[in-house]
């Protein structure tokens, strides 16, 4: 019995350690400002194609690909969540969807959820909901 | 032992459901995701607004249809205040049209605004006077 009881303890500390490791950070503000690199694969700091996000001090935010602004609005971290409230054009886009194309020079405002899991001290993983879409991406932190 | 074998099967069929989830489903890429690893933000703007593209679409097209199936009296609707305006302000009858009373009249208003000479009033009075 005594045996099984320190194997049991055992496996609760070796858990406790494996799901601490896991999520190194919080996703506090603090943890959240600064530049990074999103994609729905992991992607590298420095690619042109990437899309980076700037998430400033000040509540603002930027997104963008090949140093082209695509994305700007406002963050804010709700228990778990990070909301984002932006204004986008969807002629932005006309790379992933032609359809776009009538979307040019037409802004348009959105709203965005992240469910951020995965919390390591330079990367997360995070699920995006905007309207019926949904999205996985990782964000990797560039210097 | 049993307890440790419990332990373990209710914490790993969350890890696996949410690993089936965003892994192995299809269902949970989207149109936009498989189009681009880069666009993380753009693939759901993109996605969400191809479905508004599509339903404004629709709707113009069923605009069109609307108005290619009524009748095309309704041009003639709308082209009917301009001939509204120019009943408001009815153009003057032509000269040849006029009366001599009416031509003596507007004689008269054109000298009196100052528009003909005392000596074109005279020549223009006698000619209209003439033509009676």
């Amino acid at each position: 019995m005594r045996g099984k009881l320190i194997t049991f303890n055992f496996l609760v500390v070796l858990l406790t350690f494996f799901i601490s490791g896991a999520n190194a950070a919080d996703m506090v503000p603090e943890y959240l400002v600064g530049n990074w690199v999103i994609g729905t694969t992991e992607q590298k700091c420095g690619d042109s194609d990437s899309e980076y996000f700037m998430f400033h001090e000040n509540g603002t935010f930027k997104a963008g690909r090949s140093n082209r602004p695509e994305a700007v609005g406002f963050w804010q971290i709700d228990g778990d969540m990070v909301n984002l409230d932006f204004i986008s054009s969807g002629g932005f886009f006309q790379d992933i969807h032609a359809e776009l194309k009538e979307y040019a020079n037409e802004f348009d405002y959105f709203k965005v959820k992240l469910i951020p899991f995965n919390v390591e001290e330079n990367r997360f993983e995070a699920v995006g909901l905007l309207g019926e879409q949904i999205n996985k991406g990782i964000a990797v932190r560039c210097k | 032992m049993e307890t440790i074998r419990k332990t373990f099967k209710l914490g790993l069929v969350p890890i696996l459901l949410a690993f089936l989830i965003t892994t192995i489903v299809p269902g949970f890429k989207t149109e936009a995701r498989a189009g681009s690893g880069a666009a993380f933000l753009g693939g759901m703007v993109a996605g969400h607004l191809v479905g508004g593209a599509v339903r404004r679409s629709r709707i113009r097209t069923a605009a069109a249809v609307k108005s290619a199936s009524e009748p095309k009296t309704q041009t003639v609707y709308v082209q009917q205040p301009a001939a509204a305006t120019t009943y408001a302000q009815p153009a003057p009858a032509p000269a040849s049209k006029m009366t001599p009373e009416q031509k003596l009249q507007q004689l008269d208003k054109l000298a009196a605004g100052g528009y003909i000479t005392p000596a074109q009033y005279k020549e223009k009075r006698k000619a209209i006077l003439d033509n009676m």
